[in-house]
């Protein structure tokens, strides 16, 4: 097993290393996918997951969420803050969170100096966890004892060493902090695929072969104590909670390896979009496997067995050595995965913002000869062996019975020391520096006094002082450890930087980063921040400065775009800047070109007149906007009414039209048959009674039509004068089939009322109300057939309304046509029919219904009749 | 994507896991099915409200 085991690690991280390697043999080719990015977000996810999650649910029930609920809330902001924060990080080549403390707060190299100190001694128990994980799940593999023999035969020393050199490998092969590296990126995607599949697996293992399935679960779970699963116990509280939530929320974006992943790597803004829900989702099913085996442990497992240990545990406990082999190295990928990209991290701070600043005043003293490319390289490698070793050390120190999360949630700690330096730095222009670090600097000497040396030396404590009791500061001791550190750490560092913020000590240049960095969170003007550099500086000078940092090629091409002058302006300073800020971080890339520049930066007062002009620039520039804008809201609003009308004029020339050619029709109609017997003497009695009895349909339907269309316009323009009554709408129906009853006799057709409404008074005009029924009831009487014709009329209450149906049985509509039954002057084209009208009837009806808030509507198909249908709102529902 | 809807989605789901809501779900397991039943809404609610109209 021990060597199946090794065999399988070493295949698995050379698997990593071969993608990382294939992946930058690709430049140009290598945009990552929004899947990739959320994937490499989930580093997040460690052995502290993997192992150490199972370990809490055991003891502390829930207390294992808090971890995974505070990242996904701030994920649902990602789309909100994250693009305009990338873009600000990447347009000042930030490397890291001390990089982008100093960038905001004056370059101060002071401040990066401290917050790498505080990230690397922070992170040093989050790397000693991913060590404990590793020996742990290795020894329980193999069956190894703990080893109390000399220090080279400690496993967890080999692990730390290999796990360096791996480090090694993939994370410095540049100098360049910002730059990419796509192929790191691919393989922590792909290391994340493994270890949540690895994890699913083995849940998915316990639950249906251990528990025997759902059921067997949620009986386990019911057998448990009812306080297990509850976020107040005697033993914690819902402060506890809350430090959980809070700490998580501020490690998602500030530990220094998902710093890495969230902002340096990210090489499309457009990805915090995908990432706001499928991250969150990672974490939620992560966490799926956590319960099923904390329950099964807590039932079946001895109470000696550490419950960090028992995901691994079960597979070997029933014999199925490939499940162990896949957890193993599902927990060996999320450990590798958090040391590469966390070692990577903390080296490039050490290197930058540590080794540099000395090697520079070392090289001022002429301690040191010029070459800085190399040994910068040389510095961040052996950074990462100095940070394994810490952590290897952190191991030994702490006790063999300490949890995984404890230790991790120390590190948590520490890094939310940042918060309140980066997170106001964002919002609010009047920050200082000098407040940030005093703040800092507090906050992360009472952490280490609270939480990191208790958890590394047992028997810490201040005998002298008993108001200063790291679990008890001046005598308060009604907090657990956690929350206590938590509370006086990040209260007092939050407290200074607040108090030492209120009176304005800053230099020009923060107060010009200052203005920058708010103005870009706040969505303004992504412009480059004017440069601070007066006077000129020697390009000689410049470029023996550059080819030491960045290498002859790089400089070459930077300097290209110079013309022949001697001097660099300050343009070129900037942009130099900005380039070495790249490689040596920002306090730093400050430093090297202050050592070069004869040129002086500017006074505090340059730089605020500079401002005010920008500013004023600025604020011309969006009052121009805002009129733009305005102008162009106006434009739109024209176009929309001039095509309005235009619709409108044309339907009217269209009424007018058909107006005029039905009013011909029987114009012309009348002239012919009156000018016959005008013309024709011989005409018989009979027939000039006919053509005088057409005479006097046609001048009937003439005034019918001219009723019609006046009665329409009044409807459409608001003028018809409306009564407000209480109408019977049954009463109306049996008032319109008096009127119509005998041009039904007439034609045969019979008039069948199923009217079964319980209620019908509606609220409206009498008259109107009886045209509509007239209209609509002739409507059906014109289209029935002659033999065997027979209109129904039915009506129904309906959700507060009153629904007439008139069916004929017709030879009903079109489909195509039943949309446009209800527009002036048409009429449907029935077969067989003869009927004849004016074609405004259903339009007069349509305005009636509308008007009194009811909807009219056809169904028919064509051959079996048609039904018009109307709804009106009933007296009683309106006035309730 | 509406920038409102994903503030009040925020909002909610900190509102949710807070103590005062905690205090009226927080017995037996009704505690586990809360806070599982808010984060599948929250992801479901940010996945509405990040997709392309």
């Amino acid at each position: 097993m021990t060597l199946t085991a090794l065999a399988l690690a070493a295949a698995w991280i050379s698997l990593l290393f071969l993608v990382a390697w294939w992946v930058d043999r690709r430049p140009g080719r290598n945009a990552t996918s929004p899947l990739v990015y959320t994937l490499s977000l989930a580093v997040y996810c460690t052995s502290w997951t993997f192992y150490g999650s199972v370990g809490t649910a055991a003891d502390r029930g829930l207390e294992f969420l808090p971890i995974y609920l505070g990242p996904t809330l701030v994920a649902v902001l990602f789309p909100l803050f994250l693009p305009r924060f990338i873009a600000l990080c990447q347009r000042h080549r930030v490397s890291s969170v001390p990089d982008l403390l100093a960038a905001r707060y004056g370059k101060s190299a002071s401040l990066a100096a401290l917050a790498t100190l505080v990230a690397v001694v922070g992170v040093v128990p989050y790397i000693a966890l991913q060590l404990r994980a590793v020996d742990l799940s290795f020894r329980l593999l193999t069956g190894a004892a703990h080893d109390s023999g000399p220090w080279w035969s400690d496993t967890s020393l080999w692990i730390a060493v290999v796990m360096a050199i791996f480090a090694m490998i993939f994370g410095t092969r540049s100098l360049q902090a910002t730059e990419q590296h796509h192929g790191l990126v691919r393989a922590i995607a792909l290391e994340s695929l493994l270890k949540i599949t690895a994890l699913l697996l083995v849940g998915g293992f316990v639950l249906f072969s251990v528990l025997g399935g759902v059921g067997g679960f949620l009986d386990a779970m019911r057998a448990q104590p009812a306080e297990w699963m509850q976020v107040k116990t005697a033993q914690r509280g819902y402060a506890d909670w809350l430090v959980l939530l809070v700490l998580s929320m501020s490690a998602v974006v500030l530990l220094p390896r998902q710093f890495q992943m969230l902002v340096v790597e990210n090489d499309n803004v457009d990805h915090a979009r995908t990432a706001a829900w499928m991250f969150p989702l990672y974490l939620l099913l992560i966490n799926l496997s956590v319960l099923p085996i904390a329950v099964a442990g807590r039932v079946m497992l001895p109470e000696s067995t550490s419950a960090d240990t028992w995901v691994l545990a079960f597979p070997l406990l029933h014999d199925h050595p490939v499940i162990a082999l896949v957890v193993f190295l599902g927990g060996l990928s999320a450990a590798t995965g958090m040391i590469i990209v966390e070692s990577t991290a903390l080296a490039t701070m050490v290197s930058n913002d540590l080794a540099l600043p000395l090697m520079l005043r070392a090289r001022s003293a002429g301690l040191l000869p010029l070459e800085l490319g190399r040994r910068l390289l040389r510095v961040r490698r052996g950074s990462m062996i100095a940070v394994l070793l810490l952590g290897y050390a952190y191991v030994s120190a702490s006790s063999e019975q300490r949890s995984l999360v404890s230790m991790g949630l120390v590190s948590f700690a520490a890094v939310a020391q940042f918060v309140p330096g980066v997170l106001l730095g964002l919002i609010w222009r009047g920050v200082q520096g000098r407040a940030v670090a005093i703040g800092l600097a507090v906050g992360f000497a009472v952490w280490a006094h609270t939480l990191f040396l208790p958890s590394v030396w047992s028997g810490y404590s201040v005998h002298w002082a008993p108001a200063l009791q790291p679990t008890a500061l001046w005598g308060y001791a009604g907090m657990a450890p956690l929350s206590h550190g938590v509370f006086w750490s990040l209260g007092l560092n939050l407290l200074l930087v607040l108090l030492f913020s209120l009176s304005d000590t800053r230099e020009a240049k923060e107060v010009a980063q200052a203005e920058d960095f708010v103005n870009s969170m706040r969505g303004g003007a992504d412009e480059p921040t004017p440069s601070l550099w007066r006077g000129g500086v020697a390009i000689a000078d410049l470029e023996r400065l550059l080819i030491q940092v960045l290498g002859a090629e790089k400089t070459q091409a930077l300097l290209a775009q110079t013309g022949p002058q001697l001097q660099a302006d300050s343009e070129l300073l900037r942009s130099v800047e900005s380039e070495l800020a790249s490689a040596v971080g920002s306090a730093s890339a400050r430093i090297l070109v202050s050592s070069v520049a004869t040129a002086h930066e500017m006074s505090q007062d340059e730089v605020f007149r500079l401002m005010a002009e920008t500013s004023g620039a600025l604020k011309m520039a969006r009052q121009l906007k805002q009129k733009s804008d305005a102008l162009e809201s106006v434009t739109r609003e024209l176009r929309a009414a001039n095509l309005r009308l235009r619709e409108l004029d044309r339907l009217k020339d269209d009424f007018v039209s058909t107006v005029t050619h039905e009013l011909r029709t029987p114009l012309t109609s009348i002239r012919a048959f009156t000018e016959i017997m005008r013309d024709d003497n011989e005409l018989d009695q009979a027939e000039r009674e006919r053509f005088l009895q057409i005479v006097i349909d046609e001048t009937d339907r003439l005034s019918r039509l001219i009723e019609q269309v006046l009665d329409l316009s009044k409807l459409e323009s608001g003028e018809a004068q409306w009564q407000h009554e209480s109408v019977d709408v049954h009463e109306a129906v049996h008032r319109a089939l008096s009127v119509l009853r005998s041009l039904a006799d007439q034609r045969g057709i019979r008039l069948i009322t199923e009217l079964q409404a319980e209620d019908a008074l509606v609220a409206g005009d009498r008259d109107r109300v009886h045209q509509l029924l007239v209209n609509v009831v002739a409507n059906a009487l014109k289209f029935c057939p002659d033999t065997g014709g027979e209109v129904r009329l039915r009506s129904r209450n309906e959700a507060g309304q009153i629904v007439v149906m008139v069916s004929d049985n017709g030879p009903g509509i079109s489909a195509d046509e039943q949309g446009l039954i209800f527009d002036r002057f048409r009429q449907a084209r029935r077969q067989n029919t003869t009927a004849s009208g004016t074609g405004l009837g259903l339009a007069i009806s349509k305005r009636i219904v509308e008007h009194l808030g009811g909807r009219i509507w056809v169904h028919s198909n064509p051959g079996w009749g048609a039904q018009f249908s109307f709804s009106l709102p009933l007296q009683r529902s309106a006035e309730s | 994507m509406r920038k409102a809807r994903l503030w009040v989605l925020f909002g909610l789901g900190a509102v949710a896991m807070l103590p005062p809501v905690l205090l009226l779900v927080d017995f037996h397991h009704a505690t586990a099915a809360w806070l599982f039943a808010l984060w599948v809404g929250v992801i479901a609610g940010t996945a509405l409200s990040v997709r392309r109209t």
